[in-house]
C-alpha cells in the first residue's frame, strides 16, 4: 500500500472539514425524527382502514457498516478490499433495530477519522494503474485536467450520491482532484484526492431523505421523489444503492407513480440481490448481530466455537431466504418448518446427517426435539447466559421480537438474583418457580418464563438435552393462558398466533422507514397488513407493499417532535 | 527415533486389533444367534469410537471377556501357563494377556504411551473406525442387531475438551474392508456383539494394514447421554502380527525381539505342538452417536 504523505492530503482535508460540520448539523437534525416508543395494532385480514394518514417527518439516515460496504463493493466493483466492517463507525442500535439507529446517529471524531481513512483506501484501490480504467474514462491532458477530472467525479459522484451532483459540489471535488493532481504532480494522484473527498460527505454518508413539496404551495405535504425514493427503496429492498436501472427509473421519472414503484419494485425483488435486503431485515429484527460476539463456557459446553456463532447466524438468515425466495411460503413456515442450513458443526450440535456442502439444506428429524426458528442456535443461544440457559431471556425475545408484546424493565430495588441450586431446585425452572413467588418479580417472570420454559430442551449452546444437574427437564409451558408441552408445540402457537405476522410486518416496516410508527401512519399500516394477509403471508409481497405505501413514498417537514404511538 | 514409528505403530496397530476382536462374555456359552436380516430399522445408529484405550491390569483385576470359556492360572498349559484375570465385577477368567505387554512395550519406546497414540491418531481422524447398527426397531431393547464394523474417513471436530465431538458426520472409507455381524443383540441399552471374525483395518503413524480376529467380542453401554462406553475383547494372530511387522520395515535385530515377545505372551489357540498362537486383549472403548454420508 502506497503511503500518502499528510501534506498531499491538505486539499481534500479542508474540505473535509467542511463536510464534517455539514453531517454534524445534518446528523442532529435527523435526531429530531426520534420519537417515544410506540406499537401499532393492525386489523384482521380483509379488513381496509379509513383512518386519515398523516406522513411521518422526513430526515437523514446514516448508511449502516454494512450498507457502507456494500455501496463501495457496487460502485467501486468486487476485487476492492474493503475495510473490515470494525474499522468503521459502528451502528447503534435503537429500540434493538440498528435501522432505527441510523436515524438518530451521528458521527464521532473517532469515526471521521476512520471514515477518512477508508476513503482515501478505497480511492487509491480505484486508481491504481489496473482498475483506473473502470472509472477514468477519457485521456487525461496533463496533471490538471479539469475536464476528465470532473467528468470522472461525476459519474462517480453519481453512484456515490445517489443522485446527480451540484454544480457547486462538482466544482468543489473537481478543484481539491486539480489542486491534489498539482501538487503531487499526477493527475490520477490527484483524482484520489477528488474521490475520497466524495467517500467522506455527508451526502454519501448519509441518505438524504428529505423529501419535495407535493404542491409548491404547500410545505408541510412532501414526498420522496426520484433519487430519494430510489435510494430508499433500494437500502429496503437491498441493502445496498440504486442499480443504474433504478438510478435511470428515478430521473425518467418512473418513480413518481404508483405503477412505476410497483413496477420497479417488483423487479428488484426478482433479483438476486433481494437476498441481501431479506438478510439484513433478519439480522436487526432477531439481533442476530450478536452472534459473532458469542462466548459460551468453553468448560460446560464441548461445542463452544468461534464459528458457531456466525455459522447459526447464517442458517438463520438462509432459512428465511428459503421460504421467501426458493419455497415461497407464507412467512409463518418459518416457525415450525423442519427444513433448514445448516454445516458440519451446527449438524453436530443438532446430531443430523451434515450436507455435502459446506452450508446445505437438511431436513430435521420429524420427530426431534426441534423445529423452525426456535429450534436455532441463532435464537437459542443468544438469549441464555455463557454458562447457563434462560428462559426469562428466551421468553423475553418470544414476547418482544416476535409477538410484539412490550416488557417493561424491572423495577428498581428489586433483588434480581434467583435462588442458587439446591437439592430441591436442581434445574433453572425450579429455581425461577421458587423467584415467582416473590411477589414483585411474579408478574413479569410469569409473563417471560413461562414462555421461556418451552425451550429448556436446549441448553444454553441450543444442544438437545433430557437432564440438568441430573434431574429430568420438563419444557412444559403456557402463553397467552394456553398451556404447550414442548418447545415444538410453543412454535406451533407462535405460529397461529395473528400477532405474529403482524410483528413481523411491523418491524419489516420499521427497518423500512428507520423508526417506530407514528399515530398518522396506522391506517396505512393496516391496509399494508391486510394485504400481506391477503397474499397469504408471503413477505416479499409485504415489502413491496411497504415500498408502494404512502407511509415509506410520503413525509412531513423534519421537526423537533414526532407524535409516534405511544405503548 | 527412527525406530519407534513403525514399531509403535505396529505394536498399537496389532493390539488394537487384538483387543477388538475375540470373544467370550465372562463364561458363558453364546447363545444360538437368531436369524437377522440387514433391512434398515427406524432407530439404525453409528457409534465412532472416540476414545480407544488398553484396560491394563492392576493387582489381578482387568476388564474383559473370558474369551477361551476357562479360568486359568499358571498352571494351565491350555493357555500356555497364561493367568487370568477377574473383572472389576468379579467375574473370574478374564484374557488380557496385552496388559501384561504394556510395560514392556512402552518401556522399549521410551515411555511413550500407547494410548496416547491410538487418541493422537483418532483425533487427527487416522483411525476412526466406527459400528453401523443395522436394523434396530428398538434403541434400549433388540434382539436382532446386525453390525457393521468399518473405517470411515474424515477430519474430525474436536470439542473444548480436546475431544472428537458427537454427531458428526463422516464418509465411509471406500478402500476399508467392511466386517458384518449378524445376530447382536441390544439389552436394556446394553450392546453385546460376537462372537464372531472380524477383519479390523488399521491405520496409525504411518502404517496402515486389515488385522484378521477371530472370536471378537464388544460389549458397550448406551448412557443417558447418548454415550457407548465398554470394551472389545479378543484374539489376534500371532503370526499375523509378525507378517504385519514384517512389512513395516522394522529392523531385523528388534524384529527378532518382538517376535520373541509375541510368542512369550500368547495364551490363545493353542495347538498340537503346545504352543500358543493368539494373544489376548481388551480395549475400553469411548463411543459417540455419528452419521454417514450415503
Amino acid at each position: 500500500m502506497r503511503m500518502i504523505d499528510a501534506r498531499h492530503r491538505a486539499p481534500a482535508k479542508s474540505s473535509f472539514l467542511g463536510a464534517s460540520l455539514v453531517i454534524a448539523a445534518l446528523a442532529s437534525s435527523a435526531t429530531a425524527c426520534l420519537g417515544e416508543e410506540g406499537t401499532f395494532v393492525p386489523p384482521q385480514p380483509g379488513h381496509v382502514s379509513r383512518l386519515p394518514f398523516e406522513a411521518a417527518p422526513s430526515g437523514l439516515r446514516r448508511l449502516t457498516r454494512a450498507q457502507y460496504l456494500s455501496s463501495v463493493r457496487a460502485i467501486f466493483g468486487d476485487d476492492v478490499v474493503l475495510p473490515a466492517p470494525t474499522a468503521l463507525e459502528p451502528d447503534n442500535p435503537v429500540d434493538g433495530l440498528v435501522a432505527q439507529g441510523t436515524t438518530v446517529t451521528t458521527i464521532s471524531p473517532l469515526g471521521v477519522e476512520r471514515y477518512e481513512a477508508a476513503a482515501y483506501d478505497i480511492a487509491e484501490q480505484a486508481m491504481d494503474p489496473a482498475r483506473r480504467d473502470r472509472f477514468v474514462s477519457c485521456v487525461p491532458t496533463g496533471v490538471d485536467d479539469d475536464l476528465c477530472a470532473s467528468s470522472t467525479l461525476a459519474a462517480l459522484g453519481r453512484s456515490l450520491y445517489r443522485r446527480e451532483l451540484t454544480e457547486i459540489e462538482l466544482g468543489e471535488a473537481t478543484a481539491v482532484a486539480t489542486h491534489a493532481g498539482q501538487t503531487l504532480g499526477d493527475f490520477y494522484d490527484g483524482l484520489e484526492f477528488g474521490i475520497a473527498l466524495l467517500l467522506q460527505s455527508p451526502s454519501f454518508l448519509f441518505r438524504e431523505e428529505l423529501g419535495t413539496p407535493m404542491d409548491p404551495g404547500d410545505p408541510s405535504h412532501l414526498r420522496y421523489e426520484g433519487h430519494e425514493l430510489a435510494a430508499r427503496m433500494a437500502y429496503f429492498l437491498w441493502n445496498a444503492p440504486p442499480d443504474e436501472a433504478l438510478l435511470a427509473a428515478a430521473e425518467a421519472g418512473t418513480l413518481d407513480g404508483d405503477e412505476g414503484v410497483r413496477a420497479e419494485a417488483a423487479r428488484m425483488l426478482a433479483d438476486p440481490r433481494a437476498r441481501d435486503g431479506v438478510r439484513a431485515f433478519v439480522d436487526d429484527w432477531l439481533n442476530l448481530r450478536e452472534l459473532d460476539r458469542m462466548v459460551k463456557d468453553p468448560m460446560v459446553f464441548v461445542h463452544a466455537s468461534p464459528d458457531v456463532g456466525p455459522a447459526a447466524r447464517e442458517e438463520t438468515v438462509r432459512s428465511f431466504q428459503n421460504i421467501v425466495f426458493d419455497e415461497e411460503q407464507d412467512i409463518r413456515e418459518i416457525m415450525t418448518t423442519r427444513v433448514t442450513f445448516v454445516n458440519r458443526r451446527l449438524a453436530a450440535i443438532y446430531e443430523v446427517r451434515a450436507p455435502r456442502e459446506d452450508f446445505g439444506r437438511i431436513e430435521l428429524p420429524e420427530d426431534g426435539p426441534r423445529m423452525g426458528l426456535l429450534g436455532q442456535v441463532g435464537v437459542l443461544a443468544p438469549n441464555a447466559h455463557p454458562t447457563a440457559t434462560s428462559p426469562t431471556r428466551r421468553g423475553a425475545f418470544i414476547r418482544e421480537r416476535l409477538l410484539c408484546d412490550r416488557v417493561p424493565a424491572p423495577p428498581a430495588n428489586v433483588n434480581t438474583a434467583i435462588p442458587e441450586p439446591s437439592p430441591d431446585a436442581r434445574t433453572l425452572r425450579e429455581r425461577l418457580l421458587a423467584h415467582q413467588e416473590v411477589e414483585v418479580c411474579a408478574a413479569c417472570h410469569v409473563f417471560l418464563d413461562d414462555v421461556g420454559f418451552g425451550l429448556e430442551r436446549f441448553d444454553s449452546l441450543g444442544h438437545a438435552r433430557l437432564t440438568e444437574n441430573g434431574a429430568t427437564i420438563d419444557e412444559r409451558g403456557a402463553i397467552d393462558g394456553v398451556a404447550f408441552a414442548d418447545a415444538r408445540e410453543l412454535a406451533e402457537h407462535v405460529r397461529a398466533s395473528p400477532r405474529f405476522p403482524q410483528c413481523l410486518a411491523t418491524h419489516a416496516y420499521r427497518v423500512a422507514v428507520g423508526r417506530r410508527e407514528t399515530e398518522g401512519e396506522r391506517g396505512e399500516l393496516r391496509r399494508i397488513y391486510a394485504r400481506f394477509a391477503n397474499d397469504g403471508y408471503l413477505f416479499r409481497e409485504l415489502m413491496l407493499e411497504i415500498v408502494a405505501s404512502r407511509a415509506f413514498r410520503e413525509a412531513s417537514p423534519p421537526s423537533e417532535e414526532t407524535d409516534e404511538v405511544m405503548p | 527415533m527412527t525406530r519407534r514409528g513403525p514399531t509403535i505403530s505396529f505394536v498399537a496397530a496389532g493390539l488394537v486389533a487384538a483387543g477388538s476382536l475375540h470373544a467370550g462374555t465372562t463364561g458363558c456359552a453364546p447363545a444360538p444367534a437368531p436369524i437377522c436380516t440387514q433391512a434398515p430399522g427406524d432407530h439404525d445408529t453409528v457409534i465412532l469410537f472416540r476414545g480407544i484405550t488398553f484396560t491394563r491390569e492392576s493387582m489381578g483385576t482387568s476388564a474383559g471377556f473370558d474369551l477361551d470359556g476357562r479360568v486359568s492360572d499358571r498352571g494351565d498349559v491350555t493357555t500356555c501357563r497364561k493367568a487370568d484375570f477377574t473383572s472389576p465385577e468379579g467375574t473370574a477368567g478374564i484374557d488380557n494377556q496385552v496388559s501384561q505387554l504394556l510395560p514392556i512395550i512402552e518401556e522399549q519406546t521410551g515411555g511413550l504411551r500407547l494410548d496416547d497414540v491410538l487418541q493422537t491418531a483418532i483425533d487427527n481422524g487416522q483411525l476412526l473406525l466406527a459400528f453401523e447398527l443395522v436394523g434396530v426397531d428398538d434403541p434400549m431393547n433388540d434382539p436382532c442387531v446386525t453390525v457393521r464394523l468399518r473405517p470411515v474417513v474424515g477430519t474430525p471436530l474436536l470439542g473444548t475438551d480436546g475431544r472428537v465431538l458427537p454427531g458428526q458426520t463422516f464418509d465411509v472409507d471406500p478402500m476399508g474392508e467392511v466386517s458384518v455381524v449378524e445376530g447382536a443383540t441390544l439389552t436394556d441399552g446394553v450392546l453385546d456383539v460376537g462372537p464372531a471374525a472380524i477383519a479390523l483395518p488399521v491405520q496409525i503413524l504411518d502404517a496402515r494394514f486389515t488385522l484378521d480376529v477371530e472370536d471378537a467380542r464388544v460389549r458397550l453401554v448406551h448412557g443417558d447421554d447418548g454415550s457407548w462406553q465398554g470394551v472389545l475383547g479378543g484374539g489376534i494372530s500371532v503370526a499375523q502380527m509378525i507378517e504385519v511387522a514384517q512389512g513395516l520395515n522394522i529392523p531385523s535385530d528388534l524384529m527378532g525381539a518382538v517376535m520373541v515377545v509375541l510368542h512369550s505372551y500368547a495364551d490363545l489357540a493353542r495347538d498340537e505342538a503346545g504352543d500358543c498362537q493368539s494373544i489376548s486383549a481388551t480395549l475400553a472403548v469411548d463411543g459417540v452417536s455419528a452419521f454417514l454420508y450415503e
